[in-house]
């Protein structure tokens, strides 16, 4: 079967999209390496590596990212960042390590690095966008949408403060 | 990862959960945000998700479009 690949680009635009991935991820906090890769991850569009120390820590951005940055229809460059920049902050941030839970299940991890993006994010598009898929993950766990609702309300307001 | 899922797909999929016509949802969401105002403590962050994610649903919908804010540096307007 022949797998989706990313349509060539010059080594400049290679460049420009490696510089802008690692303007976003720095203006959201993170810390580490940002590498842009010109191949489909078909996980989503980027991937946050935990390392030894938060400045070994990696942001891997891949061509989807881009691809689905320019679909009015996907989600921003900058929500799809910001999610990786949730899971550090999961990882990193010393009150959230202390006060949240040490194992939690990979979904739930993925429904808390949303709502963080949320908070990171200043524009109301992608804050919606970011919590419509924190409920999609968690009525994914078969909950019902108004508690699902109630779950993403209450998870926020936590991260909110603890943040 | 925020998987490969499409933002469309996404929110079709949370807006067939709520079984309610546009009108009924609109009317939830606003319940919900006045009891959450009401309490002896607001609860402003509970508040401001309820009014995003009413927005998210029902918004275009049931309501005149409004003209997109101009974004800060951190997020990134598509049109």
């Amino acid at each position: 079967m022949t797998q989706p690949r990313p349509r060539p680009i010059p080594a400049a635009a290679r460049n420009a999209r490696q510089r802008r991935a690692a303007r976003i991820a720095r203006r959201l906090g993170f810390t580490g390496q940002v590498e842009y890769r010109h191949v489909y991850s078909q996980a989503g569009g980027a991937q946050y590596g935990l390392a030894a120390s938060p400045e070994q820590d990696l942001l891997i951005v891949y061509a989807e990212a881009f691809d689905r940055d320019a679909d009015p229809d996907d989600f921003s460059l900058e929500c799809i960042l910001a999610h990786e920049r949730g899971h550090q902050l999961l990882a990193r941030h010393p009150r959230l390590t202390r006060n949240l839970p040490a194992t939690w299940s990979g979904v739930t991890e993925e429904i808390v690095a949303s709502l963080l993006a949320s908070l990171l994010l200043d524009g109301e598009e992608d804050q919606r966008n970011l919590l419509l898929k924190a409920v999609f993950e968690a009525e994914n766990q078969s909950l019902e949408s108004e508690r699902a609702t109630a779950l993403i309300l209450e998870l926020r307001a936590l991260l909110e403060k603890i943040l | 990862m925020i998987g490969p899922t499409k933002l469309t797909t996404i929110r079709a999929g949370v807006r067939a959960s709520f079984r309610m016509t546009d009108g009924e949802l609109l009317a939830w969401f606003n319940r919900q945000m006045q009891d959450a105002a009401q309490r002896p403590k607001p609860d402003s962050c509970a508040i401001e998700t309820l009014r995003l994610l009413r927005d998210a649903l029902v918004k275009e919908t049931t309501r005149p479009a409004t003209r997109r804010k101009t974004r800060k540096l951190t997020s990134r307007t598509k049109h």
